[in-house]
């Protein structure tokens, strides 16, 4: 079976010519068209283009110009703008947005050959961590259909699970990578802060967006993280700085790794079996050499307010341009402009948009910008020097993404804080800006916990080795629920 | 009376420190004050969202909350707010506001025209357009 | 009891880059609806701005020439609201830290210097346009001006009356049409002044003011601020209050009235634009610029006195804007510079006459620095006089050719030839007895009779020198 190879079993077998990336890609869209039903991960699928891409990528095979990527089939999540093709950031506002250019992570894959399998369901405009709040409805976690897959890249976590993709984009504002790759058992990597370029990104929270790779194992990923990052001239916040090869320290030994461990990260609310199975993998990571030390950082249920003001005053501003006047939803027969306004954003925004977009109109608004918006700031910049501080003692920090495993559809979604703080641990280090990591680990009731590695900036490649050494004497990154296999 | 409150209000910024007496000037530049006073505690920024704050957070957000839905927003809206007072007893003296996680200048672009007329393809995705133009209601100056 | 006014003015003036301040889409005047605006301009879905190397270069110019403290670091802010002309729902502009802060500018007033400060100023994006009764009921956005660069120029209320106020204004204009950082066209909105008005009895605090907008010509700025003047002092004096608004200027009334009031005041909610990280400009960055800043107008009118010799009221038109001063200076360089003044009257007097009667910017002229100058090389060579050239100059105004072409053309070069001359003269003396008797009798004033005799025999073209030599010569002997 095709989708039970890895992606390097994969590249290997397109580059012998021994399975052509048509192939590859039907299998794909075939298991789509089976299982997506019942899962909802995909907004939307493009077999045409898809196979299209696929008969280039067999070309490239062929004629000698094909990457280690190239006829790979992908799955985008529905925040990268893709020309020609519906980009909804899984809300009504956008349902018929066709974005007329292509992100620059898009660009980039389609590069490196790799096929468009389609876009995978999210939290509307990425804000939510059970893509619950996606107007085409939630996607379901392929390990228990009463489950939330995590978000807000929750569609893209369910098809690298399901197998419905053998490699998925996502972006992490908050955890939107790491928590739905703990939640549905996958690996995924948010990079540093401005190593991907946002270029087509929709924004969610400008200094806090940053997409990455999500993929069965950290090799896989590491790949693709090469692929997919790039320095880009359009994007201001993006670094101008050469990229490593992110899978060049793939085999490097974990020997003399210093590991700290916060802990407030294993402190109230941690669900004990979440607690088990991360200690058991840190355990499992010092019998490859490494050790632990204990390292503080003190400041950490700072972060969850301090981000829930700055990313939704972020968001209340990069929100305003969906006023029903360029593109996207406009409500029927408005009477005057205001009207115009507000119904089309009432209409065409979820709750959990408008909550946010009011909530961050509010922090930015006379009389509050000091209580809130800059002493929010402030505290960030805390919660930043926690880690710098955290990172004299120790090489990486690890711990739980996510207090427990995958929660039920509809548990949380009546109290938003509630959901706010299934956030505390990936938070922090979004403030930061630092590259963090989701490495399957186990599971807690019957649903699977990731192991959350952490590192100072740009240390993406040793991230991306210490998950796959752990890879190399584990096997629940390969582990697929039995009706995926 | 008002003058009075108003004092006391000024005097709340001032003993915080230049900061917290921008955030003064700020609310003063603006007709909502009466607003401010009504939820403003003394030596406190915790607030809770009845009604008329909805609608002007409804009005800066432009987003239309219909009579029925008020008391949900603001039920939930306080919650949010709830946790932001959490943030209220840490002292943050002398720390920088962060607003980006590097500290790097800003990258210049060169002064070249590099876009062309897209207009066609770009209006293609637009609610009503005529004579190349984006249509809204009638705009009265 | 009298009264004092206080006046501040923002103006608007819009940068004169090629491409936009936060993308590569053009912001050339008058083109297609929409075509100049690209994806970035329209606010579309993952679109990010990136700032234009040139409008920081220009702001840095700006503050040179205003003495004026240069912002080293400097944070574009989000100023947010909705309206159908601002595509993201937020202009980006600097609030807290802008690119040129405190600075001054000096006018004249009554022959008196006055200081005038500049509070700031900053960059941002300029709006859309609405354009009206394309489609009944609907207003149409065109949205090409959006995202063109703008230096907006706050003033100190240091301004009292509205002939300061406008002398403030003129003067900006030119020093930013000199500096070349903005083309300074009013009708196009390329240099916009808003005026903040105010009266006070002397020693009272200030009052309300209120703020004139969209005036696109310095004479209805003056006028404007007068009739606000005494709007808003007859409106105290018989009981009422001035309230802060908006005034739009009538200029067929010659009235201020109210623009609708928004339903409330705006609360903008400024914050540091996370797409953009925080500019910053080196020492090395301002002197670049200082090193290619031309010379101000102020220096260049007393260089032009001082070095040149030329009258202060000479001076003064000449530097009146960058395209005359230059103009000026290639004149003077094609002429070899040996006659500033000749130069100097050439333009002020025929070739602005001609200019101002046609309706013609100094740019637009029909005879170029090197056709004046072949003209005036012309005169001082003796081959015309001064009065044959005003014949010339109107045939080059017409477009006959290079003044060479045209004196060859119609035969007007001017006569040297002593013996010609001599015959002349002796003609005229012979047929002016009476004349002549007089002159010798002590009527030293004939002689400007015999010379316009001689020059009418010679059809203009006997040289004025000449003649007067060998007359003063012969009336002697």
């Amino acid at each position: 079976m095709l989708h039970t190879l890895s992606v390097k079993q994969m590249s290997e077998k397109l580059h012998a010519g021994e399975i052509s990336s048509v192939e590859l890609t039907q299998h794909y869209l075939d298991r789509i068209s089976q299982f997506d039903p019942e899962l909802n991960a995909y907004v939307t699928v493009t077999p045409e283009l898809a196979l299209e891409m696929a008969r280039e990528a067999d070309e490239r095979l062929k004629n000698g110009t094909a990457g280690v990527l190239t006829g790979i089939p992908v799955a985008h999540k529905d925040i990268f703008c893709t020309d020609g093709v519906k980009t909804t950031c899984s809300s009504k506002m956008l349902d018929n947005f066709i974005a007329p250019y292509d992100a620059h992570v898009v660009t980039l894959l389609k590069k490196a050959g790799m096929p468009i399998l389609g876009k995978t369901n999210m939290d509307e405009f990425a804000m939510g961590s059970s893509s619950e709040s996606s107007y085409y409805g939630p996607t379901k976690n392929p390990w228990d259909l009463n489950a939330v897959p995590g978000g807000s890249s929750g569609g893209a976590a369910a098809v690298v699970a399901a197998n419905l993709a053998p490699m998925a984009t996502g972006t992490d504002t908050g955890g939107s990578i790491r928590q739905p790759a703990s939640f549905c058992g996958i690996t995924g990597i948010k990079p540093t802060y401005g190593t991907v370029s946002r270029f087509g990104i929709i924004a969610y929270a400008s200094s806090f967006d940053q997409a990455g790779p999500m993929s069965r194992s950290a090799e896989e990923s590491a790949w693709m993280l090469n692929a997919m990052s790039e320095f880009d001239s359009r994007d201001s916040t993006c670094l101008d700085m050469e990229r490593p090869d992110f899978a060049a320290n793939l085999g490097d030994s974990l020997q003399g790794l210093k590991v700290g461990v916060p802990a407030e990260y294993f402190g109230e609310g941690l669900d004990p079996e979440v607690e088990k199975v991360v200690k058991d993998a840190i355990a499992e990571i010092e019998k490859l050499g490494a050790t632990t030390v204990p390292v503080s950082l003190p400041n950490k249920d700072l972060a969850v307010p301090s981000y829930y003001v700055l990313a939704p005053a972020e968001a209340s501003s990069n929100l305003s341009r969906y006023d029903g006047v360029r593109f996207g939803y406009r409500c029927e027969n408005p009477t005057d402009l205001q009207d115009l306004y507000k119904r089309s954003r009432a209409e065409g925004f979820g709750a959990e948009v408008k909550r946010r977009i009011m909530v961050g109109a509010y922090a930015l608004s006379a009389g509050y910008y000091d209580a809130y918006y800059l002493k929010a700031q402030r505290l960030r910049r805390m919660v930043r020097d926690d880690f710098t501080n955290a990172f004299e003692q120790c090489d990486v920090i690890m711990g739980p993404v996510a207090p427990t495993p995958a929660f039920n559809i509809g548990e949380k979604t009546d109290d938003p804080t509630s959901m706010y703080l299934a956030d505390l641990y990936t938070i922090p280090v979004n403030l930061g800006g630092f590259p963090g990591m989701s490495v399957p680990a186990g599971f807690a009731n019957g649903r699977p916990v990731g192991l959350h590695i952490v590192g100072p900036y740009f240390s993406e490649a040793k991230l991306l080795n210490i998950g796959h050494q752990f890879q190399q004497v584990t096997d629940w990154h390969k582990q697929t629920p039995a009706q995926y296999q | 009376m008002k003058a009075v409150l108003w004092y006391f209000i000024a005097l709340f910024f001032a003993r915080r420190g230049p900061a917290y007496f921008r955030g003064f000037l700020r609310l003063l530049s603006v007709k909502v004050v009466s607003r401010a006073i009504s939820n403003f505690q003394i030596g406190s920024v915790e607030v809770s969202i009845g009604k008329s704050e909805v609608e002007y957070i409804s009005r800066l957000a432009m987003i239309d909350v219909a009579d029925d839905e008020v008391e949900q927003v603001s039920a939930k809206l306080s919650k949010v707010l709830d946790l932001f007072a959490q943030m209220e007893a840490v002292n943050t003296d002398g720390v920088e506001p962060m607003a980006h996680p590097h500290e790097v200048a800003q990258r210049l672009r060169a002064d070249e025209i590099t876009e062309t007329d897209q207009h066609e393809k770009l209006q293609s995705v637009a609610p009503a357009t005529a004579q190349d133009m984006y249509l809204v209601p009638q705009v009265i100056e | 009891m009298s009264w004092e006014v206080v006046i501040g003015l923002e103006i608007h003036a819009q940068l004169t880059t090629k491409s936009k301040i936060f993308s590569g889409a053009s912001i050339a005047y008058g083109a297609a609806p929409n075509s100049q605006a690209c994806a970035v301009d329209l606010g579309m879905p993952g679109m990010l701005p990136v700032v234009n190397h040139a409008v920081i270069g220009k702001g840095i110019a700006l503050g040179l020439a205003l003495n004026a403290e240069l912002g080293k670091k400097q944070v574009f802010d989000r100023k947010n609201y909705f309206y159908p002309d601002l595509p993201k729902g937020y202009q980006t502009t600097q609030m807290d830290y802008p690119i040129v802060g405190k600075g001054y500018l000096d006018i004249e007033i009554d022959g008196e210097t006055k200081r005038i400060g500049v509070t700031r100023a900053h960059l941002e994006e300029d709006a859309g346009k609405s354009n009206h009764g394309i489609v009944p009921g609907m207003t149409g956005i065109d949205l090409n001006r959006a995202g063109t660069p703008l230096l907006e120029i706050v003033s100190e209320p240091d301004l009292s009356s509205a002939q300061e106020a406008v002398a403030y204004a003129r003067k900006m204009h030119e020093l930013v049409t000199f500096l070349g950082i903005c083309d300074g066209n009013m009708q196009e909105g390329s240099f916009r002044v808003d005026s903040n008005v105010s009266v006070r009895r002397p020693g009272e605090p200030l009052g309300t003011r209120a703020e004139l907008k969209n005036i696109n010509s310095f004479r209805f700025i003056e006028k404007a601020i007068e009739f606000e003047i005494e709007r808003q002092i007859d409106l105290i004096e018989s009981g009422g209050k001035v309230v802060q608004e908006t005034r739009l200027y009538d200029s067929e009334t010659n009235t201020t009235r109210s623009m609708r009031t928004k339903e409330e005041a705006n609360d903008y909610r400024y914050f540091p634009c996370p797409d953009l990280l925080p500019v910053r400009i080196t020492d090395e960055d301002i002197e670049a610029v200082r090193a290619t800043m031309p010379e101000l107008p102020g220096a260049k009118r007393a260089r032009y006195v001082a070095e040149l010799g030329l009258s202060e009221y000479d001076a003064g038109v000449l530097t009146s804007s960058r395209a005359m001063a230059e103009y000026f200076e290639a004149l003077l360089e094609h002429t070899g510079g040996k006659d500033a003044k000749v130069c100097a009257n050439w333009i002020t007097s025929d070739l602005a006459g001609a200019l101002n009667k046609a309706g013609l910017d100094i740019a637009d002229s029909p005879i170029s620095e090197q056709m004046l100058a072949g003209m005036i090389n012309r005169i001082q060579d003796d081959t015309i006089s001064g009065k044959i050239a005003k014949q010339v100059f109107d045939a080059m105004w017409k477009g006959e050719g290079s003044a060479d072409e045209i004196i060859e053309a119609k035969g007007l070069k001017q006569i040297t030839d002593t013996g010609a001359i001599e015959a002349m003269v002796d003609e005229v003396l012979a047929n002016n007895p009476s004349q002549v008797e007089a002159y010798k009798g002590g009527q030293e004033k004939m002689m400007g009779y015999f010379v316009g005799q001689v020059m009418k025999a010679s059809g203009g073209q006997a040289n004025p020198g000449q003649v007067n030599k060998l007359l003063k010569e012969k009336l002697s002997s």
